[in-house]
Order: structure tokens, then C-alpha cells, then sequence
């Protein structure tokens, strides 16, 4: 996907990176992944995980995530709303 | 007799309680000092207050044996004593697995509860000795723990990560996994038993068994990630595959001594 694509990225399609990026890599049950679920009490996630779903996410936006920005990060909603304020940034 | 013998379990389990705090209280207040005045660097300290606790638990242990409180069984202990540089897991019955564990390493690093870290009786101790306070973030964690290995550190995990609650199959955090693939030493098995069960999780110290219990300990033969998981995962799935391939090991060798992971 060019950089181009993901900056017209819509929410829905971060959703679906997203859930793509936690199946692939965290062996994340496709069904749990929701915009309600929490990242560390649902899909078992832990703070190693954090950082490694930061550096996925940053390779694809393209844009450096702060690390304190995404610690407050607990649902996938608030992953999907951070890598949105990143493109808009 | 045998309520004669329940008193006396009773009473000399709470001496072993009080004894255990005191003796790490008076550690903090006497040999501490003492070892901080001997000649060396820091990691001679360390090594001499790894040592002293060793030979403290060595007493506690053999008191507890003595006065008939428990019975001990080893297995190739040994390889436990001249364990450097390895990680070593261990299964988690009791409250006291950490100090029979210790009890046979000279030399031995652990992850202590940050309660401990900081406590006045203990606190002083286990900062003497180099322990690792488990209250960082994970990746320092991981990393201090890494770093201990390659010191040629014994390094002691429960992967559990708390008791085992019995009743419950056998559950890994991935903690021990991160530390295994961020390092390339060996892993040593470790598994416990206690029969009949006591000093588990969520059970006061009161609560002794209806007889003295049986404690069993066995060093199984070390393991390397690569004999558990295929080669050149991405991280993140290293991680979980290794958790679960030590936890399905960790099962069936507790299976295969008989014991349920209670």
C-alpha cells in the first residue's frame, strides 16, 4: 500500500489494517477484535506487545508515534483514533 | 498424638514465619553492614549476600525438616547449584519454593515484588543481594534480567508469575519467553510438588495439612529454545510459542510425576 493510499485511509480500513496487524502478529482471535476491546484485558496483549504494535504502526503510517501517547492507548478504538490524528498530523 | 503432632506443626510453622521475618530483618540490620565493610566491588557484595541468604534458607529449610514440618526430596539437586548463566523455571505450589530453591543455588538472582523491595525487614536484603525489583516497565524488566544471565547469574522464574491456583491448568505469562529469547543461555526445568498441599495460594499460614507434606524437587534436563520452537519467528510470535511450548512441558512433567498441577 503507497502512502498515499493510507492517508485516504477511512476509519473502517485502519479497523481492518489494524485487525490484520493483531491476527498476523499476535495471534489475536479475528472475532474478539472489536472497537470495544481492550488491548491488554481482552485480546491479551501486554506492554512488549504495546511496543511492538507501535513500531507496526508507525512502519505503516510512516510517522513516528510518541510513546507516551500511545501508553494511554487501551481499546482498539483508541488505536484506530491514534493512527488517525497521526495521518492527519 | 495426632492432635499432639497437629499443635506442634501449628506452633513451629508460626515460629518458622516469625523467624523468617526477624532473621531478615536482623540480615538487614547486622550482615549487611558487615559485608559492605569486607573488601571487593560490587558484585563481590552481591555475590557474598547471595550467598549468606543460600545458607540462611539452607537453615530455615533444614529447621522446617527438623522440626518435622515437612520432608524434603531432591532429584538432581546439583544441577541446580552449579547452575551459571541459566534460566531457571520452576512450577509455583508453594510460598516457599523460592527459598528451598535458593537453599541449593550459592549463587542466585531473582525478580522480587516491589512490596519486598521496599519492605523494612526484607528491603535491605534483597537490594544487597542485586535481586531485581519487578517494579519497572517490561522492557526494563526483560532487560535487567537478560543482563543478569549474561553475568553468568542464575536466574529463578516462576512463569506463572504468582501461586499456582490449584485446581486451575497451568498458566505461563510470556515474561519468561521474552527473557529466554532476549538471551542465548539455557533453560533449567525445575518442578515442586507439595503433598499434601499447603502455603498455595490464597491459604493463610495457619491452614497447615493434617500431616506433615512431602516436598519434592526435581532439576530436569536443560532446555534451548531452539529444541522447543521452530527458528526465525517474528518476536511476537517467538514469544507466545515458546510460552505455550513450556507450558505444555511444564504440564506433562508435572503429569508425569504424578502430579496434577494442583
Amino acid at each position: 500500500m503507497t502512502m498515499d493510499n493510507i492517508m485516504a485511509l477511512s476509519n473502517e480500513a485502519i479497523f481492518d489494517e489494524l485487525k490484520k496487524i493483531l491476527v498476523d502478529s499476535f495471534e489475536t482471535p479475528e472475532d474478539q477484535i472489536t472497537l470495544e476491546a481492550n488491548l491488554y484485558e481482552d485480546l491479551d496483549l501486554d506492554s512488549i506487545d504495546a511496543v511492538d504494535l507501535a513500531v507496526k504502526l508507525q512502519t505503516l503510517t510512516g510517522k513516528r508515534i510518541k510513546a507516551d501517547e500511545f501508553k494511554a492507548v487501551r481499546t482498539v478504538a483508541d488505536v484506530v483514533r491514534a493512527v488517525r490524528s497521526l495521518l492527519d498530523s | 498424638m495426632r492432635k499432639l503432632n497437629y499443635i506442634w506443626r501449628l506452633l513451629m510453622t508460626g515460629v518458622a514465619f516469625s523467624l523468617f521475618s526477624i532473621g531478615g530483618l536482623l540480615i538487614t540490620l547486622l550482615a549487611c553492614p558487615v559485608i559492605r565493610l569486607l573488601p571487593g566491588d560490587a558484585a563481590r557484595r552481591r555475590e557474598r549476600t547471595q550467598w549468606l541468604i543460600h545458607k540462611l534458607f539452607g537453615v530455615f529449610v533444614g529447621f522446617m525438616c527438623t522440626v518435622g514440618i515437612m520432608r524434603l526430596h531432591l532429584k538432581n539437586a546439583d544441577a541446580l547449584a552449579e547452575a551459571r548463566g541459566a534460566l531457571v523455571l520452576a512450577n509455583h505450589p508453594t510460598l516457599i519454593d523460592v527459598v528451598v530453591m535458593i537453599s541449593l543455588m550459592p549463587r542466585s538472582d531473582c525478580v522480587v515484588k516491589g512490596a519486598l523491595w521496599n519492605s523494612p525487614f526484607l528491603g535491605g536484603v534483597v537490594r544487597a543481594a542485586g535481586y531485581i525489583s519487578n517494579e519497572k516497565s517490561s522492557e526494563e524488566l526483560v532487560e535487567s534480567c537478560v543482563d543478569a544471565l549474561e553475568q553468568g547469574g542464575a536466574l529463578v522464574i516462576f512463569p506463572e508469575g504468582t501461586r499456582t491456583q490449584p485446581g486451575v491448568p497451568l498458566r505461563f505469562l510470556r515474561g519468561a519467553a521474552h527473557i529466554a529469547l532476549g538471551c542465548d543461555q539455557p533453560i533449567l526445568p525445575v518442578v515442586l510438588s507439595c503433598d499434601p498441599p499447603t502455603l498455595s495460594k490464597g491459604r493463610p499460614w495457619y491452614d497447615i495439612p493434617a500431616r506433615r507434606f512431602e516436598y519434592r524437587l526435581e532439576v530436569k534436563s536443560p532446555l534451548s529454545v531452539g529444541d522447543l520452537i521452530e527458528p526465525d519467528l517474528p518476536g511476537t510470535l517467538a514469544v507466545r510459542r515458546l510460552t505455550d511450548a513450556l507450558e505444555t512441558h511444564f504440564a506433562l512433567e508435572l503429569a508425569a510425576c504424578g502430579h496434577p498441577a494442583h
